[in-house]
């Protein structure tokens, strides 16, 4: 048996002593979830398809691109951007004033937009019945005040609403918040999700649910409707014409100059990565007719 | 050894050191405990805990409610009453329970608890303190009934023997005779599921809700103080408000799991010395 | 009325034991199960795929990110935590500072293990800037390890000790040293199977990793100084972000698969005890 310990241990401090050495090679990317599935699938087609940064560029050393991807939220990925954590933040709002000044010198790209869309079950009561909110509704809603179905609308039977959002690091919480709650507070008892992923499967597997969801993933969904918002409507187009209040920015932000091999990842998602951004059932930046940043 | 001590004494300045500006901030310790609301989107944002601890003394209650007195009657079935064959099967089931890893109950709770508790209490969903309390009693289980096994052996087998030779029913004597003598090793084993119940993490953070709410009713969600860690400190910048709160929330849980072991340690010692 | 009692208990005793053999056997089985479709050779080797990731493809990274990070952990854990119970079991130390040092222990092993995260985090990760790596997620999970593997091998050593340790000096055996060295042989299965219960303990957490060591998605390039899929961060995401049911009985499955060879191979051990 001590063998088996020892077998453990070496193969440990192998595999440690197999490291590529220091960070050479290797892009660390993280922040919002939003982001997080396109992403990551980006980095792996990238991985799978050059193997090594020479085979990007022949100026550049002949190691193994590595790419590593990790959600945590909007805010995490602007704070990781700036102490370093990640090379590239994952941001899907636009950057507040005090956080452009803690960044410093910085860079942002637009790989493209979404917004933040209200949904249900298309087969729940709220869903078959309602089309639209105007925004102090949802608020209402969201906050908790109006907490049961007959709240909403007196049609509507007497049966408890579930209230799923993100918690309080995520880009759209932070949008919903200055957007449509302001001064109200999010219902103490809305279920907090970890990502836009887990939002989708809670809300499209839940009788009596309403949430906020990441436009692309509810216009996908076969589940869920939407619901416009003061009788706008969040489809691509309203989302690119600006005519939907809650579109969001999806950024990737990076402190200082970004180095070579992080400026050829860029590349390549604002490139070739947009097709796996509109797989995603997000509005690529190639479609967004201004995107001036 | 004396990494061992200087670890856990570098971890419990560390915390505390990070702690500190969260309770010394505007409302204080008892703010930060008793009457702040967790608001950190709010203008000013607000890390109080409230809502935090008494989601886990909650959950950590009926979890230990359920588990403990199973987890006895398991721990004297394992002592007293089975037989040898039967024993050593159900032993190690009992040793692979404590084995599986939190995350595993979250997911099999995940996919198998929550639907059936929408359906049964007619409930939009599944997510509440019932279901983390129930999940938890599962993992805490097998610590109870080992623990307790083991405290009803080390009953002196004279002591037993002379009770059943009494003429008494099994039950009496493991009542009357061997558990008082055994307390100190179930206070123990008590303990030792109490302080698994309160760290943990993965499985509460999947199945109570992770709502801000204080729980009211076993089927409201909430929010243990470790799944608020959890949830929060990806997202919490180093030095931030949130990030002091975070630690504060930590240093909590350091002092209420020493606190446990000192008591352990006391009844110990107390017992040792009364005999 | 006393009988009926005795009778009603002894029941109950026996359908609670019933349910602690059916629990463990049902959650097993049932991971087995649903997660049969998806397991294969290539599941444990490749890299997740699919669209969303990780739907397809399989989970070998994380696979080879446990085992790295838990070996790393050992590596720490096992020297410190086996030559502290030497020390405190053999060398006779000041008893003020046994006790201390042995409340210490206690109080580690029942720290929750976010808080460990959260030490990890701030301490290894960004004071000691190791950034989140396999490095700062295996010296959290040593620390994790530490006091299992102390309070462990100081038990097995004790418990050789009382019954050895006549024999040996009936013997003749008279330097401290020799004794020593006989009974720490003799504990060594006892102390292996405790580690054997560290690694397990340690492979299944995700708590102190999450912000040491993780991430979503690897190709299996691992080095100190990267972050690594792990086993129960990757059954985390598969489950939160719904990705792929399928995977995650699997990969849920596989976990305690290895966990299951690790009580067995603890259990082996500790028969070995007995027989000697």
């Amino acid at each position: 048996m001590r063998t088996i310990i020892a077998t453990l241990l070496s193969l440990g401090l192998a595999s440690a002593a197999l490291a590529a050495p220091e960070d050479d090679g290797v892009i660390r990317i993280g922040g919002s979830t939003t982001l997080l599935p396109s992403v990551a699938s980006i980095a792996s087609d990238y991985m799978e398809k050059f193997k090594t940064w020479d085979k990007v560029d022949p100026s550049l050393p002949k190691k193994d691109i590595v790419v590593f991807v990790s959600g945590g939220g909007s805010g995490f990925g602007v704070k990781g951007a700036m102490n370093g954590t990640v090379h590239i933040g994952l941001v899907s709002r636009d950057l507040k004033a005090e956080e452009k000044t803690a960044l410093g010198d910085h860079k942002t790209w637009l790989v493209g937009k979404d917004a933040v869309a209200f949904v249900a079950r298309k087969d729940s009561p709220l869903g078959k019945t309602r089309k639209s909110f105007t925004a102090d509704q949802i608020a209402g809603i969201l906050s908790g005040e109006k907490a049961r179905l007959n709240a909403i609308d007196p049609a509507l039977p007497d049966q408890p609403l579930a209230v799923f959002v993100r918690d309080s690091g995520a880009g759209s919480a932070e949008i919903i918040q200055g957007m449509i709650l302001k001064n109200r507070q999010v219902a103490r008892n809305a279920l907090q999700l970890p990502s836009q992923g887990a939002l989708l499967k809670k809300l499209e597997t839940t009788r009596n649910g309403f949430g906020y969801l990441s436009s692309g993933l509810a216009l996908a969904s076969s589940a869920l409707t939407t619901f416009a918002l003061d009788g706008v409507a969040p489809t691509n187009d309203n989302v690119i014409n600006g005519k939907y209040p809650l579109a969001r920015p999806l950024l990737l932000v990076v402190k200082g100059k970004p180095d070579p091999l992080v400026s050829r990842f860029i590349s390549y998602v604002m490139a070739e990565g947009q097709a796996a951004i509109a797989a995603h059932d997000l509005v690529p930046t190639t479609s967004v007719a201004s995107t001036a940043r | 050894m004396l990494v061992g001590g200087a670890t856990l004494l570098l971890i419990a300045f560390f915390v505390a050191r990070e702690a500190a500006p969260a309770l010394l901030a505007d409302h204080g310790i008892i703010g930060f405990l008793f009457t702040d609301p967790w608001a950190p989107l709010a203008d000013p944002p607000q890390f109080g805990i409230r809502h935090a601890w008494i989601s886990t003394l909650l959950v950590t209650g009926v979890a230990l409610a359920i588990s403990v007195p199973m987890g006895f009657a398991i721990g004297a079935f394992l002592s007293e009453i089975a037989p040898r064959a039967i024993g050593s099967i159900v032993q190690p089931c009992i040793d692979v329970l404590a084995g599986i890893p939190s995350v595993v109950y979250g997911f099999v709770a995940y996919v198998l608890l929550l639907p059936w508790l929408a359906d049964a209490f007619d409930l939009s969903t599944g997510e509440s303190v019932l279901a983390a309390s129930l999940v938890l009693a599962a993992m805490v289980l097998p610590f109870v009934a080992s623990g307790s096994a083991e405290a009803f052996r080390a009953v002196p087998r004279e002591l037993k023997e002379a009770a059943y030779a009494q003429g008494v029913t099994r039950f009496h004597v493991i009542r009357r005779v061997i558990a008082p003598h055994a307390a100190s090793g179930l206070f123990a084993a008590v303990a030792l599921g109490l302080a698994r119940a309160i760290g943990e993490t993965l499985a509460v953070l999947m199945i109570a809700g992770n709502s801000i709410a204080t729980p009211a009713s076993l089927l409201d969600r909430a929010q243990p103080i470790t799944a608020l860690i959890a949830t929060e400190l990806g997202e919490a910048g180093v030095g931030s408000a949130k990030y002091h709160a975070l630690f504060g929330a930590g240093l909590v849980l350091l002092v209420i799991v020493a606190a446990i072991n000192v008591a352990v340690w006391s009844a110990k010692g107390r017992l040792v010395a009364a005999r | 009325m006393s009988l009926l009692v005795d009778r009603a208990f002894t029941a109950l005793c026996w359908a609670l034991a019933a349910l602690g053999i059916a629990l463990p056997v049902g959650i097993v089985a049932f991971l087995a199960v649903r997660g049969l479709s998806v397991l294969s050779l290539g599941f444990l080797v490749d890299a997740p795929a699919g669209l969303p990731l990780g739907s397809g493809g399989g989970i070998g990274p994380a696979i080879l990110g446990s085992l790295a990070l838990v070996g790393i952990g050992a590596a720490i854990a096992f020297p410190l935590g086996v030559g502290g119970a030497i020390y405190l079991s053999e060398y006779d130390p000041p008893r003020l500072l046994a006790r201390a040092a042995r409340f210490a222990a206690e109080c580690l092993a029942a720290v929750p293990s976010i808080v460990y995260g959260l030490f990890g985090y701030a301490f290894l990760v960004v004071f000691m800037a190791l950034k989140v790596s396999l490095l700062a997620g295996g010296l959290t999970l040593g620390i994790v390890m530490l006091p299992i593997i102390l309070i462990g091998a100081q038990e097995a050593l004790k418990s050789v000790e009382a019954s050895q340790r006549e024999a040996a000096l009936s013997l003749g055996v008279t330097t401290a040293h020799a004794l020593r060295r006989i009974v720490i042989r003799r504990a060594m299965p006892a102390i292996c199977a405790v580690t054997v219960l560290a690694l397990g303990h340690a492979f299944g957490t995700a708590a102190p990793i999450l912000f040491t060591a993780a991430t979503i998605f690897s190709r299996g390039d691992i080095g100190l100084s990267t972050p690594v899929m792990t086993l129960p961060t990757h059954l985390y995401y598969l489950t939160g972000e719904a990705v792929s049911f399928d995977h995650a009985y699997a990969t849920g499955f596989v976990i305690v698969v290895i966990l299951l060879a690790a009580n067995f191979a603890a259990l082996a051990l500790k028969a070995r005890v007995g027989r000697d």
